[in-house]
């Protein structure tokens, strides 16, 4: 027995529509210590009402696809709403910020990967935007996560040697050996400048 | 032989019906001839002929190993393969043979598995399509399939508009699909496994974090990275968990509970059965079709006395965001290994040290791999650090309490979608970039892996398009075995029809009877 589905459409609590203001990424490069000190407004919804439309149907179908709503508690119970986007979900609508010149120079010396191109920095750049998004969210008193087997012991071996040996293997796979060493070049010179250059064999 | 499960060619190999080299010879065959697939980067084709000698030998002797023993399974290739080469789609591992088997690699020859090849994949398993690795995209076996192609238009017969396999593990979904072998591993991040089963017709599972072990799986985030199961059917995939799961000295993430094997699912009773509904993943973006399937199934399970209530994951918006800013941190220092010196690709630039490591490094990873380095560099960076790496932290916990409400509020097993759409033709999928496309793509799926939560994508009917469309179950951790049997019962319910591929029923490997395989001729 199939039950039909009758889709309701989810009335537009929309009214007011909260937009989630973003951040202005690096444009203005103040970094205060918590840096997400805008915090979207709030609108007091009348929980218990939404809550009760929401579980009365089983998949309400938003009138408008570009107005869709999900109502969600925040962690103190916060009522917030976030627009979901017409598009791909919540790719920021907001501009993207610019990324300095000397930032992108850092990177690459930090990274060791060139952008190679004014896309790539354009990609960076909207990369950021869509993290920024997570500021939006109040995460006070919230402790980070950093790995989901945070409540066992990780299993520790006893500290003998039971492999190895394998010298001949580890080797084999490297382009330039000698004997038994690794061979790498002058570690004392420093990088040359890479700024949206490839690296070429005379770089100074 | 190739239509039945693992268990009935494991008793027919048992029973002399069918030869191990048989087998393995009827899989290289059709691997051959669907080399326009590019599911594999390399067919090993004498290593698997000789596994299977032995195992013939084995069997002769009536010692077999196991289920497994004389089995062709392939290997996504970011699994480390002794004396196979292992590139992970990428310039940067081309011509590297690793030294030792991966963990699972080992288990599965440990139980006389046939390795038929290493699939392809996108870059470093980074992307939603399969489309991103140096030997080029994988392509969708249903593109190819009786029931899509009977209903294109006559004009859109031709070879452009074949459909993406989804990803990353792409090549191992299409080597399952398309019948070169029983079973697959691929490996799952953000829903690397289930997006592909999802596009391809198949059982797709991702285990609970931390029973299955990393240890030789080429690492893109460790803190979600699992291995992942691809069969075409529930039972095979508990069949390969059970060889697969277990703690391992070699992996410290790997949890020491004891785990029942053999690992056989049993019956269910549907009606003490509580499945939750996530309200937050019905978002605008979905298929109308899926949606509509999504809603049968729950009513399904409600038919059969199962009860069906809505649940409530808030933060649900934030998890792709959360995702995308661990998965770039994570991948940033992951990829810091690769400089040339000790393996991989090494540039010819003698400069100096860090001159030869950039240039390696600019060679040998694509943009899509280079950008989420820097990305991931950015947010790593001392002024970034707390406001996003750590930000990102603290909402992946209220996301796993989310999950952990959901479930303690009665809730067995969650039903959700696993994909936005059926797989969509290759052309399309090109028109947004990589990142966009994950950020797409990884919405269903990515949450799952944050929490660490076993989840498996069945198969439960086709599009009006003809074309897959799969379902997710997200499971308690390390509830594995009930998960399955949830997924094993609906299997059995919506009977989701045989792929018809064109090329093997013209001539004559596959057979089938009202849509069921009945039998395959293995000259």
């Amino acid at each position: 027995m199939v039950r039909a589905f009758n889709p309701r459409t989810q009335e537009a609590e929309a009214g007011g529509s909260l937009r989630v203001r973003g951040y202005p990424g690096l444009q203005n490069e103040f970094q205060d210590s918590q840096s997400y000190t805008e915090k979207p407004c709030l609108k007091k919804q009348n929980k218990k009402e939404m809550w009760a439309r929401a579980l009365r149907v089983r998949f309400p179908v938003p009138l408008d696809r570009g107005r869709g709503f999900a109502s969600k508690a925040g962690p103190q119970g916060k009522v917030q709403e976030v627009r979901q986007g017409t598009h791909s979900p919540r790719l920021a609508s907001q501009g993207a910020g610019r990324v300095p010149a000397a930032k992108i120079e850092h990177l690459e010396r930090l990274a060791l990967v060139n952008f190679g191109s004014r896309e790539a920095v354009a990609r960076l750049e909207k990369a950021i935007a869509f993290a920024d998004q997570l500021h939006a969210l109040d995460t006070d008193g919230v402790e980070p996560l950093e790995s989901l087997l945070e409540d066992r012991c990780v299993y520790l071996r006893s500290d003998n040697v039971a492999e190895g040996n394998c010298t001949e293997e580890l080797l084999r796979n490297s382009h330039h050996v000698v004997e038994e060493y690794f061979v790498p070049l002058p570690g004392n010179v420093s990088l040359p400048d890479m700024v949206n250059k490839t690296p070429s064999p005379t770089a100074e | 032989m190739l239509g039945r499960t693992l268990r009935e060619v494991s008793a027919a190999l048992k029973q002399g019906q069918v030869t191990p080299t048989e087998l393995c010879k009827k899989c290289l065959s059709i691997i051959k001839k669907t080399k326009y697939l590019n599911a594999y980067i390399t067919v090993s084709e004498e290593v698997a002929l000789k596994q299977a000698e032995e195992s013939e030998k084995r069997h002769k002797q009536g010692q077999p190993l196991g289920d497994l023993d004389g089995i062709p399974v392939a290997v996504k290739d970011n699994f480390s393969t002794s004396g196979i080469e292992t590139t992970c789609a990428s310039n940067m591992l081309k011509g590297y043979i690793p030294p030792y088997n991966a963990t699972v690699v080992q288990k599965l020859l440990d139980q006389g598995a046939l390795l038929m090849g290493k699939t392809n994949l996108d870059e470093f398993a980074m992307g939603s399509g399969s489309t991103d690795g140096v030997f080029g995209p994988v392509k969708n076996p249903w593109s190819y399939s009786k029931q899509y192609r009977e209903r294109q238009r006559h004009d859109e017969h031709g070879d452009s508009h074949w459909l993406i396999t989804g990803g990353s593990s792409g090549g191992s979904a299409a080597a399952v699909a398309a019948y070169t072998c029983f079973a697959a591993l691929g490996s799952d991040t953000g829903g690397s496994t289930r997006n592909p089963a999802a596009h391809c017709g198949l059982v797709g599972f991702k285990p609970s974090y931390g029973l299955v072990s990393r240890h030789g799986l080429i690492p893109l985030v460790n803190s979600m990275d699992v291995p992942g199961i691809f069969t075409r059917c529930v039972d095979d995939t508990a069949v390969v968990l059970g060889v697969l799961a277990g703690h391992d000295p070699k992996d410290s993430t790997t949890v020491q509970d004891p785990i029942k094997l053999p690992m056989i699912l049993g019956e269910m009773d549907v009606s003490r059965l509580c499945i939750g509904i996530p309200k937050e993943y019905l978002v605008p973006e979905l298929s109308s079709e899926i949606r509509s399937l999504w809603s049968q199934a729950a009513d399904l399970f409600e038919s059969e006395g199962a009860k069906v209530i809505e649940v409530s994951l808030p933060h649900t918006c934030y998890s792709i965001v959360c995702y995308h800013v661990l998965c770039t941190s994570e991948v940033a220092s992951n990829m810091a290994r690769f400089d040339g010196l000790q393996y991989g690709h090494r540039s010819g630039i003698d400069v100096s040290t860090e001159a030869m490591y950039a240039a390696t490094r600019q060679e040998g990873f694509s943009d899509v791999v280079r950008g989420r380095i820097l990305s991931g560099n950015f947010f790593l960076l001392k002024e970034n650090y707390e406001n996003y790496f750590v930000k990102a932290q603290k909402v992946r916990r209220l996301i796993v309490r989310d999950f952990m409400n959901a479930f303690d509020s009665g809730v067995d097993v969650l039903l959700t979608p696993t994909t936005l759409s059926e797989a969509v033709p290759y052309l399309e999928f090109i028109k947004e970039d990589n990142r966009t496309r994950s950020a797409q793509d990884d919405i269903f799926t990515q949450a799952v892996n944050m929490a660490g939560l076993p989840a498996v994508s069945v198969p439960v009917a086709l599009s009006n398009q003809g074309l897959p469309i799969g379902l997710q179950f997200i499971g308690r951790a390390f509830c594995d075995q009930q998960l399955l049997t949830v997924a094993k019962w609906f299997e059995k319910q919506v009977q989701f029809p045989t792929i018809q591929l064109q090329d093997l029923m013209d001539d004559g490997s596959l057979v089938l009877e009202n849509g069921k395989l009945t039998s395959v001729s293995l000259t």
